[in-house]
């Protein structure tokens, strides 16, 4: 297992593809970080969820590629991300359709201690459970080669113990398999050639049954039925994983030994023979050669005659084939030493050589003759002997399972590493000792059960019990069966074994799960749902019927579950997406309006998904929850939201939010314009600080510290109104980022908690540059105004006193003039020259008085009774209506009162009174009325006159005009109506008029009212 | 009939004085003048002659606007120097600015607010002051 913390991705992906690509095994690999987002996938992984690379790398998460099922992994997802490598075996579906049976690995992917991920390793073990049968195959021609050998096979261990035999053993022994087995080989030679225990222990086994021939010169095999027959044995040393072995091959020689007789015969024999027999001399010419060799080696005897033996072999084999003749010269018998020849093709063939001396009638050796006998096949039989056992080790192993193997005393021939793990045998040498031994806690039952076993029984157990020696305890799961070495010979047992406590463990979590998830449906209102589409059957839980509001007994059907969505959207939606289950096996997830059966609108999100079998649909099932408060009130807070971040992106207002202590945490789009910083440099950084000019701070400061009676300074400034409950709002300078600045409006407010405690302030500041600008612009226009008001006043004084005192004096002299030249007084120039002098003085008087009337006297009037001046007035002009005939009605009430300028007012009165005497129309009886009513904050006073009237559409808006004059009249001055005007407007009123030309003319004429 | 010994006339307009002098003497108005022609000189000579014990005028005829000392200095000044005989004094000036009729209010020695020009009529007016 890999070690924890070293795994690199690169490394792992390189050995998972190394591993797997080489075995053809299509391993899923995968790497999801922390967050459970897939960052690295295969095509096999990516084809086993039917996803796209596109679709799953860098996109979703582990739980939303899963859905539901995501569950079932959840645990190991937890285990790897705490840091532990997980594996566990199941059986997958793949897209399409087939099963496979895998075992899966989570390896943590750590750095510096800190989980950052996991490598998913999905193996297809299905492969392996193919090997295993490959492996049985492979067993079985080794089998039938053993069969079919023409020679008594028999293969025994150390113990000299007979394991193996094959069916000519049975046939020459006249035992049977079981009955050889395990038993001493020492069994199949008569007793007189049997060792004794001491030879035995001498070392029979390096040299088994050929020690027999220091008793006798020829060997011999004792047949059940205790006759003897001559045999001729070869052994051959096999060294397997479990140990060394001995292989003998035993063949009855009686029929050799009939042939000796018929020894004349021999040549004849050994022409026929399938064997290729050839003789040659010492040296090596060959000299005989028969028609096997001719079979096996390709050279015709007339080719090869007389030529030397050395040809036959390669050259790195003739110094063995030298040291084989040099035993022969001595006396012996070479029997079947393997090596290769090549035949004259070229050819290079496994063959085993018997060598024997020829000795002529005196006894000394003439001649060597050899028996080549061509045994690729059996090299390959033993071969494949040997792949079959290193395979079966392998397989052992490296099975992920908890296997061992035993042979027939239940002592361990092999056993994996997860056996080893499961067992806490690490450390601990087992190979070749009894499994009693090592679990001494085994009781007779199981010893039964093995026993049963060896005899050819299956034991398997799906769940058992064990509480083991040391105190722990076990749930297990085991299958114990019986491994033949040939058909119906038993070799030792198989023991597979898994330890499911986890499984149970988890089977048990797994319970309590859904019973949690049961009671969580239950309050969250989640209801399942199911479609079987073999059965054409839809079921509903209690809560999907009563999000339907349908009765308990309601039996749903597919058509039916759709119509309850809404029409339009809601139910095109849906049936979509079902068709993407059933055809695309895509999973479902929607927010759906339905319409119950009580005909209640109601929002509910609908998740499913698809199980297909061979690529079919066949049922979709699923979660359904009625979200339509959290809808409602996602949308009030989406509206919300839209709302105010309407408000808080708007225009040029900034916006800055900042936490109880001053750090800016909010700074809106307004702010960013109007400040030139972003939000990014400012959030969490830096207080409002940066953006106000530091005297202005300090000089706020100063004053509240005056005001609270303590230092009040920083970001307090800004807040300590509000902190006292009060309300903020000033004008401040904000400087930007590149140091210029601008007025603002800043007005603060706190945010509160729950609690109404402030946890925040929010400072909303207006640019008020346009503002201050405006109000710059207004005080000089006012100062402009101001300025040319005092000239005016100026210019008034310079009329007043300097026109009017030259004016003055040119009148005086004037008149003293006259007085001392009495004579003068007739002089046309004289008198034209006093008449001008009083028009510029009268001139002079009347600009004066315009120029002063600007001044507004309001906070200067008094009360003043309106009846008594209008008669005071009416006393003035009495001679000048007299002579106009004309009459004048004062109808005022005499308790009416006005505020006003007795001057003002006199004049005024008199303006109108005399104008209406000389504009009075000749051809009837003039007369001029003068009356008041009070009308909201003003009495009304109407002076209304029978008179020429005045053409109000053409001089309308010229009647107030100064120096207009209308009517041609001499002493018309053009002036009285402005001056009155301007009068009536200086005490707070108003005047208008109407008129109809040869009709007469209303002035009213408003003036403040006195509230007495 | 002549009931004013000696009028002072303090202006600085020199027509003015002409005019009014001559008129005062066409309306046999007083027996003699004391001229000045402007604030600082009237206080300067009137206050000697007032120290003196020399004959001082009955009544002053005032203009407002002077140069050196205006009419106002001299009323604020010549109305500390106590005087054994009343003497009235008249403002004569070409304003007829309301601010400076009811500045002229303010100081009791002043008798009366004249707007020039001066005329018989005024003249008149003031000698009935003088008749008891």
């Amino acid at each position: 297992m890999p070690e924890t913390g070293k795994i690199n991705m690169e490394k792992m992906y390189s050995q998972m593809a190394t591993l797997y690509q080489s075995d053809h095994l299509s391993a899923m690999l995968a790497y999801w970080d922390e967050h459970l987002i897939c960052r690295f996938a295969n095509n096999a992984y990516i084809e086993w969820f039917g996803r796209s690379m596109d679709e799953l790398v860098d996109k979703v998460t582990l739980p939303e590629v899963l859905g539901n099922s995501f569950d079932k992994i959840k645990p190991y997802v937890e285990g790897v991300l705490a840091g532990k490598v997980q594996q566990f075996e199941r059986e997958i579906e793949l897209p399409n359709g087939t099963a496979i049976y895998t075992i899966t690995n989570y390896y943590p992917d750590v750095l510096e201690g800190r989980v950052r991920g996991f490598y998913v390793h999905i193996a297809d073990i299905s492969k392996i459970k193919k090997l295993e049968i490959d492996l049985s195959s492979s067993e079985r021609k080794f089998k039938n080669l053993l069969e079919t050998a023409p020679d008594a096979i028999v293969i025994v261990n150390p113990a000299g113990e007979i394991q193996i035999v094959n069916a000519q053993t049975e046939k020459l022994f006249g035992f049977s398999r079981t009955e050889l087995l395990g038993r001493h080989a020492d069994m199949l030679l008569p007793e007189r050639l049997r060792m004794n225990k001491n030879e035995e222990q001498a070392g029979w086994f390096t040299n088994p049954f050929l020690a027999s021939t220091d008793k006798a010169p020829e060997l011999f095999g004792l047949h059940k039925n205790g006759s003897e027959f001559p045999v001729e044995i070869t052994t051959n040393p096999i060294t397997l994983d479990d140990g060394p072995y001995v292989s003998a091959a035993i063949r009855d020689i009686t029929s050799r030994k009939r042939q000796e007789i018929f020894i004349n015969h021999m040549a004849v024999i050994i022409e026929s023979s399938s064997d290729a027999i050839i003789s040659r001399t010492i040296e090596g010419e060959i000299l005989s050669w028969n028609k096997g060799a001719e079979k096996l080696l390709g050279y015709t005897f007339e080719e090869i005659r007389g030529q030397n033996i050395s040809l036959l072999f390669p050259a790195e084999m003739l110094a063995e084939e030298k040291e084989q003749v040099a035993k022969v010269l001595q006396g012996e018998t070479v029997e079947q030493y393997d090596t290769v020849m090549d035949k004259k093709n070229g050819t290079r063939i496994n063959i085993s050589i018997t060598l024997s001396p020829i000795r002529n009638s005196s006894g000394k050796i003439v001649s060597i003759s050899k028996i080549i006998r061509d045994i690729t096949k059996e090299t390959r039989a033993k071969a494949q002997l040997n792949e079959s056992n290193e395979r079966n080790k392998i397989f052992v192993q490296q099975a992920p399972n908890a296997i061992a193997m035993f042979d027939k005393n239940m002592c361990y021939l092999a056993a994996s590493k997860r056996w080893i793990d499961d067992y806490n045998l690490q450390g601990k040498e087992i190979l070749g000792k009894s499994h009693y031994h090592i679990f001494p806690e085994i009781g007779d039952d199981w010893k039964a059960i093995h026993k049963a076993c060896l005899k050819g029984e299956i034991n398997q157990c799906d769940e058992a019990f064990f509480e083991r020696a040391d105190g722990s305890t076990q749930w297990i799961t085991w299958d114990v069966r019986p491994w033949y070495i040939s058909e119906g010979d038993i070799g030792g047992l198989i023991m597979y074994t898994a330890d499911i406590s986890i499984l149970k463990e988890k089977e048990r979590e797994k319970r309590n799960i859904e019973e949690i998830l049961d009671k969580t449906n239950d309050v969250a209102r989640i209801g399942t749902w199911e479609v079987d589409l073999v059965a054409n059957l839809v079921k509903w839980s209690r809560i999907t019927k009563e999000i339907h509001e349908v009765e308990p007994g309601y039996v749903p059907d597919l058509q039916g579950g759709i119509n309850f969505y809404r029409e339009g959207e809601s139910q095109e939606k849906v049936m979509r997406a079902l068709n993407e289950m059933i055809n695309d096996n895509k999973n479902l997830d929607l927010e759906l309006e339905i319409i119950t059966a009580k005909k209640n609108l109601k929002w509910v999100r609908a998740i499913g998904q698809a199980e297909f079998k061979k690529g079919i649909c066949k049922r979709l099932y699923g979660v359904f929850q009625d979200i339509t408060e959290t809808k409602n009130a996602r949308e009030a807070v989406n509206r919300l939201n839209e709302e105010l971040n309407t408000i808080l992106n708007a225009g040029y207002v900034s916006i800055i939010g900042t936490d109880k202590d001053g750090l800016i945490t909010h700074f809106n789009k307004g702010a960013e314009i109007l400040l030139q910083y972003k939000a990014g440099e400012i959030i969490g950084i830096h207080t409002p600080a940066l953006l106000h000019v530091e005297a202005e701070v300090v000089e706020r400061g100063k004053q509240l510290s005056e005001q609270y009676g303590r230092t009040i300074e920083g970001f307090g400034v800004f807040v300590e109104l509000l902190r006292q409950g009060e309300f903020e709002s000033r004008e401040w300078t904000y400087v930007r980022k590149d140091g210029s600045t601008f007025p603002v409006q800043l007005v603060v407010t706190a945010v509160r908690n729950m609690q109404g405690e402030i946890i925040g302030f929010l400072g909303v500041a207006t640019d008020i540059s346009e503002l201050k600008k405006a109000e710059k612009e207004m005080k000089s226009l006012l100062d402009i105004t101001t300025d040319q008001n005092e000239r005016l006043k100026n210019f008034a004084h310079i009329v007043s006193h300097n026109l009017r005192s030259h004016s003055g004096n040119i009148d005086m002299i004037l008149d003293l003039y006259i007085q001392d030249n009495p004579a003068v007084a007739v002089n046309e120039y004289i008198s034209l020259l006093k008449k001008s002098s009083g028009n510029l003085k009268e001139t002079i008087a009347n600009l004066n008085e315009v120029v002063l009337m600007n001044t507004s006297f309001e906070e200067k009037l008094v009360p003043i009774n309106l009846h008594q001046l209008i008669e005071a007035a009416t006393q003035n002009v009495s001679q000048m209506a007299r002579e106009g005939l004309v009459t004048i009605y004062n109808e005022v009430n005499a308790d009416v009162e006005v505020l006003g300028l007795a001057a003002y007012l006199d004049s005024i009165l008199l303006n109108f009174i005399s104008n209406g005497i000389k504009y009075r129309a000749t051809d009837r009886e003039p007369f001029i009325r003068l009356s008041a009513i009070k009308q909201e904050a003003y009495v009304l006073l109407k002076i209304e006159d029978n008179g020429l009237g005045i053409n109000i559409k053409k001089y309308g808006a010229k009647l107030f005009g100064m120096y207009k004059t209308f009517h041609g009249n001499a002493d018309a001055r053009g002036i009285g109506l402005f001056i009155t005007k301007n009068q009536i407007e200086a005490m707070g009123g108003k005047v208008e008029v109407e008129s109809e030309v040869n009709k007469g003319t209303l002035f009213k004429i408003y003036f403040k009212y006195e509230k007495n | 009939m002549k009931k004013i010994e000696i009028a002072c006339i303090i202006d600085d307009d020199p027509i003015y004085v002409f005019g009014t002098r001559k008129i005062m003497e066409l309306t046999n108005f007083c027996e003699s003048f004391l001229i000045f022609h402007n604030g600082k000189q009237a206080l300067d000579r009137l206050r000697a002659i007032i120290v003196a014990g020399e004959n001082i005028p009955q009544m002053i005829l005032l203009d407002l606007n002077m140069p050196v000392m205006d009419g106002w200095e001299f009323l604020e000044e010549f109305t500390r120097i106590p005087t054994v005989q009343k003497i009235y004094i008249y403002i004569v000036t070409s304003s007829i600015d309301p601010a400076d009729v009811e500045r002229a209010k303010e100081f009791g020695s002043v008798n009366n607010y004249i707007v020039k020009p001066i005329t018989v009529d005024v003249l008149q007016k003031i000698l009935s002051d003088f008749t008891y």
